[in-house]
């Protein structure tokens, strides 16, 4: 009798944690969802993919202990499998380009990163996300828009952390590239109107 | 870093769900909830890992954990066998354990031992128990003939077992043998002595364990025959009495629960015995070691003849401790009985004196019995003087006083029978003299064991006597 109530209780305990993990990470999926597949109404579904199948494990039986690097690890791999249904971006050509070394030491160095970033306009690079590849955009929108730390990060893509150093200071050398190459393109522009007027 | 941080983030957080897709979002994930509930029958305990390194798709869930029935399986599996075990040990022949018990528990058993010593010990052990199962049938009534033919053929096949380890024992350790055989003898004649008791009170009941009985008496007889080749030395025999003292005195404590009152102070009463009767032996080896050996190896039989019926609840039912092994009396019991019986002498002698001197018609009885009774009024005061001497001969004065005893009973029962009494009938004193006590009996050479009993009113009468006179000390 005792031990079907403290199952029971168990059970609920388990559906109110799995709810509040919805309400508390459900925008910060969707965001994240969003930009990186660039699609609103396909995040919505991977956000909805990502709670189903993390109840299913729940319901399971399993103890999860931290539903935030759960919900990321599974939004996580629904996103890279999205990638693999479309097949637009090879990932294996992107890490190819990438080269998958292990970077200089500027690269490997965690105040080279914040050094770099602040000498980037938050708001240009936000629009210029998307033109990034996506093994860049990931750990950025990771790092920036969700905080998460390198550990954390590194655990989720299931690489080093040295290997998350070199690609967020790639993808922020890329992203201040694209920005000061718009910003000469505009430059030119306007000299060219100049020129014209 | 925070600037570009701040930025990117203030651009990020324009992306959110509007409310209405929140709501159909949470509807929809509720609602797959719903039509998928917790399993309340699985609740494994897995955890996830903190460093996530498994993709979702590779958690593979067991419903069933077979390593863990297994376990279960393997746990009830010998719980089952144990108490198969357990129980067989309560089973009697005829029961569907009992094949378990004696081929499988006792075998088990006797493999395991591995000593030859340890080996007589079993087989006196296991020959124990066939007789307490042949005595619970039997008093059950359940006790049929091949019942019993099966229980003689075990009791003969464990004690030509025993024999045969003793026989291996002699070649190598001629000591050992002869303790591990005094193990078997005391045994064996314990068990006779309350079988024969049994056997006596189940007349009524129709089933008896005679043949039993009769294969007993004769592995007694081999076991007497086959003889104590080796006297074994002093210090091992006292050894071994201390040993065995230290397990009675053990066993004591075991059966503090079951036994009686008065088993429990009759017991405790042998065990005073044996302890006194080990220090007499201590002293003798200082003047003679063949005498305290001797001494010892019947110590060690009492001993464990007292084993023997404080582990065999059956035998305690059949026979007293007193059959097993009679009480040893202390050198001031014995003073004390002595003196008791010497004043009881002078007693009656007086007061045969006063019935002859006022009765005319015994006159030439008086004259007859003059000579009895004045030898045995000296010898009554003989020994109470010397019974106040401190190393005076103690079994010599209880001869005398047990002469004495037989004399003036005679005179008393003549005098009491005074009226029946003709000439003829008449005899002399000295001839009259019954069976008086048989502890007694055994320490005193008096010339009455030679002589025939006068009449069993007589001895019935003594033995009441003495008895009382034994208890109140």
């Amino acid at each position: 009798m005792r031990g079907q109530k403290q199952t029971t209780d168990a059970m609920e305990s388990q559906e109110d944690r799995f709810l509040k993990a919805f309400e508390d990470y459900s925008d910060a999926l969707f965001r994240h969802a969003s930009i990186r597949v660039s699609d609103r109404e396909r995040a919505i579904d991977i956000v909805h993919d990502t709670f189903t199948k993390v109840w299913s494990y729940a319901r399971a039986g399993h103890q999860i202990d931290s539903y935030r690097s759960f919900l990321y690890k599974v939004l996580n791999n629904l996103i890279i499998d999205e990638y693999r249904k479309r097949k637009e971006v090879s990932l294996d050509a992107l890490l190819s380009v990438e080269g998958v070394d292990e970077g200089s030491f500027p690269e490997l160095s965690e105040n080279t990163v914040e050094a770099l970033a602040a000498t980037i306009d938050g708001r240009k690079a936000f629009e210029l996300l998307a033109e990034l590849p996506d093994v860049y955009r990931e750990v950025i929108i990771m790092r920036f828009v969700d905080e998460l730390g390198p550990r954390e990060i590194s655990d989720l893509i299931e690489e080093s952390e040295n290997v998350v150093s070199v690609r967020l200071h790639r993808g922020l050398k890329l992203l201040r590239d694209k920005i000061e190459a718009t910003i000469f393109s505009k430059e030119e522009n306007r000299l060219t109107k100049q020129k014209h007027t | 870093m925070k600037r570009f941080s701040e930025q990117l983030q203030k651009k990020a957080l324009d992306i959110r769900l509007k409310a209405a897709e929140k709501r159909e979002l949470r509807e929809r994930v509720v609602s797959y909830m719903e039509y998928h509930p917790m399993l309340v029958k699985v609740q494994a305990k897995v955890r996830v890992d903190k460093n996530l390194n498994n993709e979702l798709g590779e958690v593979t869930i067991l419903p069933v954990n077979w390593w863990r029935a297994f376990q279960v399986a393997g746990a009830v599996f010998g719980a089952l066998v144990l108490s198969i075990s357990y129980f067989a040990e309560q089973a009697v022949p005829g029961d569907s354990l009992y094949a378990v018990k004696v081929k499988v528990n006792e075998e088990l058993r006797s493999t395991l031992t591995l000593s030859p010593y340890e080996k007589v010990v079993w087989e006196t052990e296991r020959l124990n128990r066939r007789i307490a199962e042949a005595r619970l049938l039997a008093s059950e009534g359940r006790l049929t003939e091949a019942v019993e033919v099966e229980v003689a053929n075990a009791v003969r096949e464990h004690s030509e077992n025993a024999r045969r380890e003793i026989e291996v024992l002699k070649q190598t350790d001629k000591e050992e043998a002869t303790l591990a055989s005094i193990q078997l003898t005391t045994a064996l004649d314990v068990q006779t002595t309350s079988l024969r008791n049994d056997v006596n009170a189940s007349t009524t009941e129709g089933m008896s364990t005679d043949l039993i009985s009769s294969v007993l008496v004769e592995t007694q007889q081999n076991e007497v025959a086959a003889g104590q080749s080796e006297l074994p030395s002093y210090s091992r025999l006292m050894a071994k009495g201390e040993q065995e003292t230290t397990r009675a005195f053990e066993l004591l404590q075991s059966v503090h629960k079951v036994a009686t009152e008065e088993e429990k102070i009759d017991i405790k009463r042998r065990l005073e015995d044996i302890e006194r009767s080990m220090a007499e032996a201590i002293n003798e080896a200082t003047a003679d070691d063949i005498l305290a050996r001797e001494h010892l190896i019947e110590i060690l039989q009492r001993t464990q003849k007292l084993i023997v019926f404080m582990t065999n609840i059956d035998v305690r039912n059949s026979v007293t401790v007193e059959e097993i092994v009679p009480i040893t009396l202390t050198t001031e019991e014995r003073q004390a009985i002595a003196k008791k019986t010497a004043e009881e002498i002078i007693a009656l002698l007086d007061r045969a004196d006063v019935v002859l001197s006022a009765t005319s018609s015994y006159a030439e009885l008086s004259d007859k019995l003059a000579p009895a009774s004045t030898r045995a009024r000296a010898d009554a005061d003989k020994v109470l003087v010397e019974i106040l001497v401190a190393d005076t001969d103690l079994s010599a004065l209880e001869a005398i006083i047990q002469n004495a005893k037989a004399i003036t009973d005679d005179i008393a029962g003549l005098l009491n029978l005074a009226n029946n009494v003709t000439e003829e009938t008449v005899l002399e004193p000295e001839v009259i003299t019954p069976e008086i006590d048989l502890e007694l009996a055994t320490t005193s050479a008096s010339s009455s064991e030679e002589v025939a009993t006068s009449s069993d009113e007589v001895r019935e009468e003594v033995e009441v006597e003495e008895s009382v006179s034994v208890e109140a000390i």
